[in-house]
Order: structure tokens, then sequence, then C-alpha cells
């Protein structure tokens, strides 16, 4: 599982470069999580790279948000294929973590202090 | 001679057209039942018969007018309506097998045993001590009727029951009845028998053998309760399995007595007929099979039985007891049963169980059989084979048998299989203790044929003193390349005979025929993955050709996505919770029809019901517990079995929607 990861203002954002999000690959993701500067601060996660996630990978975006809220930051997650949303429908994660369709959506989000969230906008 | 065949026939007709079918077609004996011939001759005047089997009336007609031939085919027709009999007892007790697994253990307990089947006294016994575990507190007996009083041939109770007349009472009712008998909420000190006096409730049914009321097994508790048609149900397979164990210790008595060569002949070929051979299986995928048994006069040890297990995956086991007469055909039933017992994947309710190695089900056999077998101080060669048409390859397990040939289409070549494994090859059952057995795997292909066959075969001796040989069968083999299977096998034992001829055929010739037809496209697809990285891609990649296989575009984008996640989220629960984390494989079979899609996955891991995982939290407080959920959002159907054979097997189904076009 590689990532890259760009400073986009005060955002991080982080691209998933893994094909699938699974059993084998989300432990290293959870790994590399921990080494994504800046911990308090902005996350955009963008998995337009992802074409399958399971559980264990659910678990992992999860994980990842527990531990950005918990620093006093924001995670946030972008480029979705309807696969991967689907199984985030599935399991109900879209109500908990703030999805968009595009990057600058994302972005802009970031930049409005009053975004509230709830999803797709 | 004209032979009529076919499955409009009764029980009877069939079983005597199998009985007749090994009678030389020259001689002049024409046999009828229910209006058409059976076995019909030229016309002429002569001498006819009738005689009365089953409420069939067969009509015998010797055109020369020879006596001794309607004697002969009367005898025919008393063993034909034993083995329909026979069969019919066995179709109930299979059909009763898939009810109960108590059941199930039980007639295996007794019927596996070889011990048992020479003793009845104490399979009798151990009926009864089957039939009492049901529940803890049971008294039970078993009564058989001798001559005019009914005796007790074994008991559970304080006191030895004592003999009486069958006229009354319960047994006297399950005795005149034909049919099994509960009694619940007894007042107690009532009725006829006193065993019974303080008995709140009372099971008890029939042994019939024949359609004759041979005794009666009875159960009773002394406290109150409600016995139902579970107990019942194992009754009626334990009386079934006792009146076989009496029936076969009645044909033993019979051949010890000797009266006649014909009647030995006769009761040697029906049970080797229905306990040790069987049908030749004629619609197995991809294969085509010719089978041939004959008897010699002395009864011989020869078994075969077939296992189908679906996809694609076929096995065949060949056996030879060492020894003759009546005591190594029913060493042979014994043994084979076993083979049943390990060997078949039929579960109850149609469900399929998964199949072992064949090495595994050679030495559970073993483990099972040969302590029985040292102390009867016999041994039984055997090969066990399992064709796997899909992945075309043939896995088989020589327990000192007699080598297979198989000729390779390819390069039109026989091959000899002797199998070694590290330069040994495996002993025959009941040599030795704690013994391992090997397993070796060979391709095949379309067009192949492999022949299995007894020492009878290569042993013939013409009567200068040589031998058939193994070169003989294998020139018989390619020289038959472009026969079916069962001409093929007709052809060789036909030879042999003619090769020995007038020196005698002394053991039993018996020979099976495996034709690989070819492999039809398939319903099925399965694949095998390691717990290593890349392997839940690999399952991924399989589910998208399954989904590309069914045909008639049936599934969307969307759901093949949903089913790459159940599938992943199923193996990757047993790659860590089977397996633990540690190495393993996986298999995972597809099959669908018209309306669903049903996977199965098999493992060898710890016992993991991913059922019992508990249940997610939607809170982001933890991760634990969504796969099943997930699995639960997408497939119909979830079951977990874990199987005798320590596998686990998991089974998930999904609905298919309908076909483009179909309402």
């Amino acid at each position: 599982v590689k990532s890259r990861v760009e400073i986009v203002g005060t955002a991080a954002v982080v691209t998933l470069e893994a094909e699938a999000l699974d059993a084998h690959a989300a432990p290293v993701f959870r790994q590399q999580m921990r080494a994504w500067p800046p911990a308090s601060g902005r996350v955009l996660l963008d998995l337009h790279r992802v074409a399958f996630i399971d559980s264990s990978g659910l678990g992992a975006l999860l994980a990842c948000q527990r531990v950005i809220e918990g620093a006093g930051g924001q995670l946030k997650l972008c480029g979705l294929r309807p696969e991967v949303r689907a199984a985030l429908e599935l399991v109900r994660m879209d109500r908990l973590i703030d999805v968009y369709a595009s990057r600058e959506e994302a972005l802009a989000a970031f930049r409005d202090a009053a975004s509230l969230p709830g999803g797709e906008r | 001679v004209t032979t009529r065949t076919g499955p409009a026939l009764t029980p009877l007709a069939r079983a005597l057209a199998d009985v007749l079918a090994p009678l030389p077609p020259q001689v002049p004996l024409a046999v009828g039942v229910d209006g058409a011939w059976l076995r019909s001759c030229a016309a002429a005047d002569g001498l006819t018969r009738r005689c009365e089997a089953n409420g069939t009336t067969v009509t015998l007609h010797a055109p020369e007018g020879e006596e001794r031939l309607l004697d002969l085919g009367e005898a025919f027709v008393t063993a034909a309506a034993r083995v329909s009999d026979l069969e019919e007892q066995r179709e109930g007790l299979c059909d009763e097998l898939g009810t109960s697994y108590a059941s199930l253990a039980a007639v295996f307990d007794i019927g596996g045993d070889p011990a048992l089947l020479l003793s009845p006294a104490r399979a009798l016994a151990k009926v009864l001590d089957h039939a009492v575990a049901f529940e803890p507190g049971l008294q039970g007996a078993v009564w058989l009727l001798q001559g005019e009083e009914l005796v007790p041939a074994q008991w559970r109770t304080a006191e030895a029951p004592v003999g009486r007349d069958p006229g009354h009472g319960i047994v006297g009712r399950v005795l005149r009845e034909r049919r099994g008998v509960i009694a619940n909420h007894r007042s107690g000190n009532w009725g006829d028998e006193p065993e019974l006096r303080g008995a709140r409730r009372v099971a008890a049914a029939p042994l019939l053998t024949r359609g004759d009321a041979r005794g009666a097994l009875v159960v009773w508790h002394a406290t109150a309760g409600v016995f139902d048609s579970r107990l019942m149900g194992l009754l009626t397979t334990l009386c079934s399995q006792a009146a076989l164990i009496l029936e076969q210790e009645r044909l033993r008595q019979e051949a010890v007595a000797g009266e006649k060569l014909r009647r030995e002949i006769e009761i040697g070929g029906n049970i080797q007929q229905v306990l040790l051979l069987g049908r030749t299986p004629a619609d197995v995928t991809g294969l085509e099979i010719g089978t041939v048994a004959r008897a010699s006069r002395q009864v011989d040890g020869d078994f075969f039985g077939f296992f189908h297990h679906g996809n694609g995956i076929f096995d065949l086991v060949l056996g030879d007891v060492m020894g003759k007469g009546i005591p190594a055909a029913l060493v042979g039933a014994a043994v084979k049963s076993q083979f049943q017992r390990f060997g078949s994947t039929s579960g109850p309710a149609g469900r399929r169980l998964p199949c072992a190695e064949p090495a595994e089900i050679v030495t559970a056999v073993h483990e099972q059989v040969s302590e029985t077998l040292i102390e009867l101080g016999r041994f039984v060669t055997a090969i066990y084979a399992r064709f796997d048409v899909f992945q075309g390859k043939l896995t088989y397990v020589d327990c000192g048998h007699t080598d297979a040939l198989h000729h390779r289409a390819d390069v039109d070549k026989v091959d000899v299989l002797h199998m070694k494994v590290s330069g040994r090859t495996n002993l025959p059952l009941g040599f030795a203790r704690d013994t391992r057995y090997e397993q070796v795997v060979l391709p095949i292909g379309p067009g192949d044929t492999i022949l299995f066959y007894s020492d009878g075969l290569t042993e013939a001796r013409a009567p200068g003193g040589t031998f058939y040989g193994v070169d003989a069968v294998a020139t018989a083999v390619a020289r038959g390349r472009e026969q079916r299977p069962q001409a093929l096998v007709d052809r060789i034992c036909g030879d042999v005979e003619r090769f020995s001829a007038g020196a005698g055929i002394h053991d039993d010739l018996t020979c099976i025929a495996v034709r690989v037809t070819g492999t039809p496209p398939p319903s099925l697809l399965c694949v095998e993955v390691d717990n290593e990285p890349g392997s839940l891609g690999k399952v991924r990649r399989f589910v998208t050709d399954v989904c590309a296989a069914v045909p008639g575009n049936r599934f969307a984008d969307e759901q093949v996505a949903e089913l790459h996640l159940a599938l992943t989220e199923a193996s990757s629960n047993v790659f860590e919770h089977a397996y633990g984390g540690g190495a393993g494989t996986l298999r995972i079979e597809a099959q669908w029809n018209d309306h669903e899609l049903r996977f199965r996955l098999v493992d060898r891991g710890a016992a993991f019901d991913p059922a019992r995982a508990r249940p997610p939290r939607f809170d982001g407080s933890s991760d634990g517990g969504l796969g099943i959920y997930l699995i639960r959002q997408i497939m119909e159907l979830i079951d977990y079995t874990r199987s005798e054979a320590g596998l686990n097997v998991l089974e998930l189904a999904k609905r298919l929607p309908p076909k483009d076009g179909m309402p």
C-alpha cells in the first residue's frame, strides 16, 4: 500500500495508491496513517485509486478518523468509486465520515468553517 | 436371446434381471414377469412352470424340456426376491438415515464392525445399547420370535424378562400390526408385560425381515415424559439394522450347512450383489464407467463402491479380501461399509458434506478396521481413486492392490500405475496397525481410460499353467480404446475366460473401466487459495469469473461488487480466525442454476462459525463484527457446518435476478 501526501493550504491530501483496501492491505494502511502530517490538522483522503474495500478497510478508515478527531482534527473522504461508496453505505459509514464527490469540494468544505458534517453536497 | 432392462421394471423384476445377467445366453431358459419376457429364447414346446415371489408371478419356460433348468430358474427367482427385499430395506434405511445423525452413528457403529456381522448376539446387544442411550434412565429389551414363543434376546432391565406368548401386550400389538407403537402417559401397574408395569411411557418397533415380524425392540421409562417420532426413527433404523444382521446370519448358516452347491452360489451371489457390489453408475459428469463382476464358484470377497461428490468429483473403491467363502464376503461388506462412511459426502436433507482427501479416507477406514482384521487374520487389498474431471486429475491410493492401467489418449500409450511414494508402496488394510496411507496425483485428459481389476484377472491360468498376466490386460486396454467402457470390460473378461477355458476360473473376475469423456461446460467453478498477500485479490478475480460464467448476464456491476465484498469478508475470516493468521488453504466452489448462486468455502482450520461473531457498532467506537454484518446484508443464506472430518464449511447463497427478458 503506497500513499502520496500533499499539503494543500491547511489540509493534508492523502492519495491512497492501493487498488484494494482489504484484510491484507488494511494493517499496512493503519501503520502508515501514523506518519501523516499533521496529526492535529485536516486530512482529506482521496480514494479514487481504490477499487475495493472490505470491513477491515472500513475499520481502518474508522480508526483513522478516531485518531485524527481525537487530536482535534478532521477527516474527509473524496473520489470514492461506486463500489467503495456502496460498501460504506452498506454499513452506514457514510453517516459517520464526510464524503465529497471531488477533491475541490472537500477542500472548500475545510475552508468553510461553518461546514456541517453530513455528506456530499 | 434378448434381455430387457429399464426403469419400468418392478424391484423384483429388476433384481431378477440382475441375477440372470451372468447366465450365459446359450442356456435355453426363458423368464417372464408381468406378461413380458425378461429373458426369452426361440419359442418351442417344452416345460413351463409358474412361481410366486413378493406377490409377483414369474413364468419359467424351458423350450428343450429340461426340468433342472426350471429348478435353476426357481432358485434365481428366490435369490432375486432376497436381493430386492434387502435393497428395499437398504433404501428405507437410507431415507431414515437422512433424518437423524443419531441413527447414522448407530448404523455405522453396528454395520461397520466385521466382528459384529459374524456375531448376531453381540450385534443385537449393540443395537439395544444404542436404543437405551437415547435418554438417561431408559430400559429396554430385544425380543425374538422362536416358534410359538417370544424370547428375550437382550435386555437392559433390573430383572431378565421371561419368555411369553406373543399374542399379548404392546409387543404383541407391534408384531401383529408390524409397525411401531408409542404409549405415553401410562398410569403404571398396567398391562400384560411384567417388566412394563412400572413404565410411564413405552416405545416399541418391529424387527421385520422379508416382510415378516421376527421380533421387536422395546424401550421404556419409569418417569413421565413424551416419546416422539425422533425416538421412533432411531428404533426403526436400529430394527432394520438388526434385521439385516439376522438375515445375514440366516444366509450364513444356510451356507455353512452347505446343502447344495447351487444354493451356495445363489447365496454368495446374493450377498455379493447386494452388499459388495452395486449398480454401475450411469450419469457421472465427464466420465463413463463399465463394470464386470463374475462370481467364481467359491464366493470371494471382491467389492467395489462409487461415491458421487458433485463438482465433477467422483470416487471409486475396489477391494479384494484375502480368503474365500461367506466370511470373506462379510468382511468385504464390513470394510466397504467403512468406505461408505468415510467416503460418502451425502449429508442429511440432500446436503453435501465436504470430501476428505483419498489418503485421509483410506487412513480413517484402516484405523476403524485394522484391529478386527488383524484379529480375524485377514487382510484386504484395495485401490481408492478420485477423478476430478474439471481439474483433469486422478488421485489414488493403492493399498497393495493389483496395479491399475492408464491408457493415455494423447500419446496412445498404456501406463502401469505402480504406486510408490518415496520408494515404498502402501500395505494392504489389516497388515499392520498405525499405517498412514499416501496418495499419488496424475493428470488425466479426455479420451483416457483407466482400468481397475482384481487379481482374478491377471492370475487366471491357462490349462498349461501360464498366467494371463498384466501385459495381456494392457494390450486389451490399448486395443479397446475405441470401445465403450462396458464393451471393453466385457471383452476382457470374455478373453480371460477363453484363455483359462477348461482350467476353471478360481477367483472372482472383477474389472472396472473408467473413460474420461471430457469436461462439459461446468455449472461450477472452484479455486484454491493460500493465506498469503494477494490471495484475497485471487478470490475477487474468481468471483468475477463466476459472474461472467453464469449465463444470461445476470449481474450488474454493483452486484458483482457486492459479491466481491461478501466473499472477501468470508475468506479473510477463514484466514484470520480459522487459521489464526497462519498458513492454510481455502477452497471456494461456486455452483449455480437458474435461480441461485451458491458459494461453498471449505477450510481445515479451527472450528469457526462466523455467525457467532459479535454484532458491529456503528458509532465508530469499534470496527469489529462488520464483516459478518456485510455478508448478511449481501447474501440471503449463510450456513456454517463443522464436518465430522474436521473441516469448516460455509455456504453462502444469493438468489439470482431473473434472466434478461424473463418476467
